[in-house]
């Protein structure tokens, strides 16, 4: 008897399985329940191991809550604001003050006309991975209801438009750069193409100089681009490429982003299973993850989930004025990480837009050294150089292939004399790249990259976990972190476009058909990956949330948490980490207490919890190599 | 690209540090013996198939911790997915052997309600010389956990296929059993596909709640 999963079945309950919202899947259930708290008043699932904390944090969230005069103003969950709900949801886990301040930002951008709906539809991606993972199901179903019809709307206007304006000048070269105006405002401010467009290649040109913005503007001048090449190859690219199936897929689904990647993936390759002689097409998602891009996503959202967690338990043992003083101090750190993403969803434009490869990885050194946390940037400036060289070896192909073809050579084999290829298995084959070739390296690329910068905010996140030696203040490193993140997707986008353009030229004799969906590919990948990044970022919220508690509330005597029912029997409690250490506070009121910790990290927190109850009476405090045991009379 | 597997098994490797976890590792998934190597921070990730039967091809995808006792609180966060485990200890260390009790108590704890079918490594058997622990007691301690023993050297090559394979071996005769099986928000089996020309009656998906909902 076997249990390999054969084909008919196989195929069909992966689909199965993947339909279903499997919010169970998330790492750590507790967390989620614990924000949902603080949305709706749903009976909460209280975990079967959780502890008793837990359930206060619940009870004193929504105490807050209640408490909040700002909360009533925001209740009303029509479709308008469902988006921002989306948003919301972790924002009001604990730290409720300053959403008013958010709501009504955001809200500008979600006038029902002009191409800001766009803008404001679009947008929602880029907070939903966060969302996602802090909120359950429900007040996320809610919220992703709204968003998916926002989208179906935004998309609709996309028809009219391209309808409307774009038609009547389809026949016609002239016709191309209309797709550009199509596009998100920013864009008529770019400055023209730089590269030589050939004039069959005027519509990709238009394409590319949308590309010039970041983010969301690529992703719209794409879609408008797709409206504009017809549904046709809207649904091949949907066939074609995870990466927007992802987008597709975030209307139905509430699970993580680590998971959500996992699925397309998963999809991805049982498609190409299916089609077994297909010749060698790129998949950013497969690739993605052979990089292991999905396993430090996943590790980043476990410590996420396990610091807001933490954060939350922090916090529910506190009360009067300590609360506020650390609630204020952690709302401080988080809107820090709100004010980036509304730097993402407002203003795509950046400084620096042009960055050379080498500037990023001393830029990136330099913040990583800022952010006094023992990361090395070697293996993302590796991907980063290996990029970069490519693709800039294809340029001077680029203009002396472009020359030929003016002179009426035609032919893409004469694109040769390029120099050696990058890659170090291919040193010996000095052929030139075709349109497939450079296709498949920029997906490759972009997947290598985005999955060494995700790598980077995992090790960032567990090296201010680990704590540090030199604690630098957890405000400073929240605002070197968005530096850090914004400098990522700068180069992200640079990348993307510097591989569009490059696929411009290189198939500029190509047939629209073949080369539309190529460079469309990219682009939606190349903004894929900033939303990647972004959404990774987001994740380190909680991190240094807790490092902020870690460093902070233990060293003053003064945040010493006030102490609940706890019975005067003797206790024995195993601990771990920080929500141990709390337990630790609390359970310092008993007579007796045994404590069992591992790590360094304990040995000073121990100590300042010492401190912080130093007017009590310590009988011993025995500490071997693994254990440390408190007994307090 | 990505070949085609039936299972995915997550395997966590664990241990004091500098006793050669990553270089074992990547032995394994590389080939090779790096004779420098940094520490690792927090976790780090590798793959690679394994053939178990003509056919049947399992992807391991390994969760490589860091050692140090400073990670400690991070990595432990990471044991909960995992079905296997490599648990390593360094011959030439005898701090490193007594430590193996006290790793696979924490995992316990932080594992739960999952299990992690484990092998105990002992590495480093090509410096015998140096040797600080007997092969004896070593089976002894691994007995007595109910595990496999078995001694590795990365540098040269000594069992490593060995020792991930019999684990991968061990875990999918268990899933095939049915006493361990693919759940719902649980990493450490997934189940792969077969495509079309693959496809053998046998090969049936013996799996549970997978509603349709």
């Amino acid at each position: 008897m076997s249990d390999d999963v054969s084909d008919g079945s196989g195929a069909g309950d992966k689909a199965e399985m993947t339909e279903m919202p499997n919010s169970a899947s998330l790492p750590e259930d507790t967390d989620v329940h614990c924000d949902l708290a603080t949305i709706s008043n749903e009976p909460t699932p209280v975990d079967p191991g959780g502890d008793v904390l837990e359930g206060a944090a619940i009870q004193d969230a929504d105490t807050a809550t209640a408490e909040h005069p700002e909360r009533p103003t925001e209740t009303p969950l029509n479709g308008e604001v469902a988006e921002d709900t989306l948003a919301e949801c972790i924002d009001s886990v604990s730290l409720e003050a300053e959403l008013g301040s958010e709501i009504p930002l955001k809200e500008q951008s979600d006038p029902a006309e002009g191409s800001l709906p766009r803008e404001g539809g679009w947008a929602g991606w880029g907070s939903w991975g966060k969302s996602l993972l802090s909120s359950a199901s429900a007040t996320v179903g809610h919220g992703l209801t709204a968003v998916k019809e926002k989208a179906g709307a935004t998309l609709r206007i996309h028809s009219v438009n391209s309808g409307a304006s774009e038609g009547p000048q389809l026949d016609t070269e002239n016709g191309v750069p209309e797709g550009t105006d199509a596009a998100p405002d920013q864009s008529p401010a770019k400055s023209p193409p730089t590269s030589p467009s050939p004039s069959s290649g005027g519509m990709l040109s238009a394409i590319s100089n949308v590309v010039q913005n970041t983010g969301k503007s690529v992703l719209t001048g794409g879609l408008d681009a797709l409206e504009f090449i017809g549904k046709k190859t809207m649904n091949v690219l949907a066939e074609s490429d995870p990466g927007f199936k992802r987008t597709k897929t975030l209307m139905e689904r509430t699970v993580s982003l680590s998971q959500m990647l996992r699925e397309a993936k998963e999809k991805e390759k049982q498609r190409l299973a299916q089609q077994l002689s297909a010749e060698r097409t790129a998949h950013y998602g497969l690739l993605f993850d052979e990089y292991q891009g999905l396993s430090h996503l996943e590790a980043l959202e476990i410590l996420s989930n396990e610091s807001e967690r933490k954060v939350q338990s922090f916090l529910a043992s506190l009360d009067g004025e300590k609360l506020e003083l650390l609630k204020s101090d952690l709302i401080s750190i988080k809107d820090v990480f709100a004010a980036k993403e509304l730097e993402n969803e407002e203003n795509q434009e950046e400084p620096g837009f042009e960055e050379k490869g080498e500037e990023f990885a001393s830029m990136l050194t330099e913040l990583l050294f800022e952010l006094h946390v023992a990361a090395t940037p070697d293996k993302l400036n590796k991907a980063m150089k290996k990029a970069h060289d490519w693709v800039k070896e294809e340029q001077p192909t680029v203009s002396v292939d472009v020359a030929k073809e003016s002179k009426g050579e035609t032919e893409k084999e004469e694109q040769e004399e390029n120099p050696d290829d990058s890659q170090e298995d291919k040193k010996e084959e000095r052929a030139t790249k075709t349109v497939e070739e450079v296709y498949l390296l920029s997906i490759e690329s972009l997947a290598e990259v985005t999955a060494r910068c995700i790598e980077q905010l995992h090790k960032v996140a567990e090296l201010i976990l680990h704590g540090q030696e030199e604690e630098k203040a957890t405000l400073d490193q929240a605002k070197v972190l968005v530096k850090l993140t914004t400098a990522m997707c700068n180069e992200v986008a640079s990348l993307s476009k510097k591989f569009t353009n490059s696929l411009t030229t290189v198939g500029s004799n190509k047939k629209a058909e073949v080369l539309n969906p190529m460079i469309n590919s990219v682009l939606l990948e190349g903004c894929n990956s900033t939303t990647y990044v972004q959404d990774a970022f987001q994740l380190l919220l909680p991190v240094l949330q807790v490092s902020h508690i870690q460093t902070s509330c233990w060293q003053h005597p003064t945040s010493r948490p006030a102490v609940g029912n706890h019975s005067h029997d003797d206790q024995t409690r195993s601990l771990e980490d920080t929500a141990g250490c709390i337990a630790l506070i609390h359970a310092l009121e008993g007579d007796v207490f045994y404590a069992s910790l591992a790590t360094n990290i304990h040995l000073r927190t121990l100590q300042a919890i010492l401190h912080s109850v130093k007017n009590a009476n310590f009988q011993r405090v025995c500490i071997s190599p693994h254990v440390y045991v408190v007994f307090y009379k | 690209m990505e070949a085609i597997w039936l299972y995915q098994f997550r395997l966590i490797v664990i241990g004091d540090s500098t006793v050669g976890k990553s270089c074992l590792i990547r032995r394994f998934t590389e080939g090779r013996f790096a004779q420098v190597s940094d520490p690792t921070v927090g976790v780090d990730f590798f793959s690679r198939l394994v053939e178990i039967e003509p056919g049947k091809r399992i992807k391991l995808q390994i969760w490589d911790t860091a050692g140090q006792e400073r990670f400690r609180s991070i990595t432990r966060a990471y044991y909960r997915n995992s079905v296997g485990g490599l648990l390593l200890f360094d011959i030439t260390n005898r701090r490193s052997f007594q430590n193996v009790h006290e790793w696979l108590e924490e995992t316990k704890v932080h594992v739960q309600p999952y299990q992690i079918v484990f092998v105990l490594v002992g590495h480093k058997c090509d410096l015998d010389t140096q040797r600080q622990v007997t092969r004896h007691e070593a089976e002894k301690l691994a007995a007595a956990y109910g595990m496999k023993y078995i001694e590795t050297s990365a540098r040269d090559a000594i069992n490593v296929e060995k020792a991930f394979t019999d684990l991968t071996r061990d875990i999918y005769e268990l899933v095939k059993r049915g006493e361990i099986t693919i759940q719902e928000g649980w990493e450490g089996v997934k189940s792969g596909f077969v495509p079309n020309v693959v496809h053998s009656s046998e090969e049936v998906v013996k799996s549970e709640r997978r509603c349709l909902c």
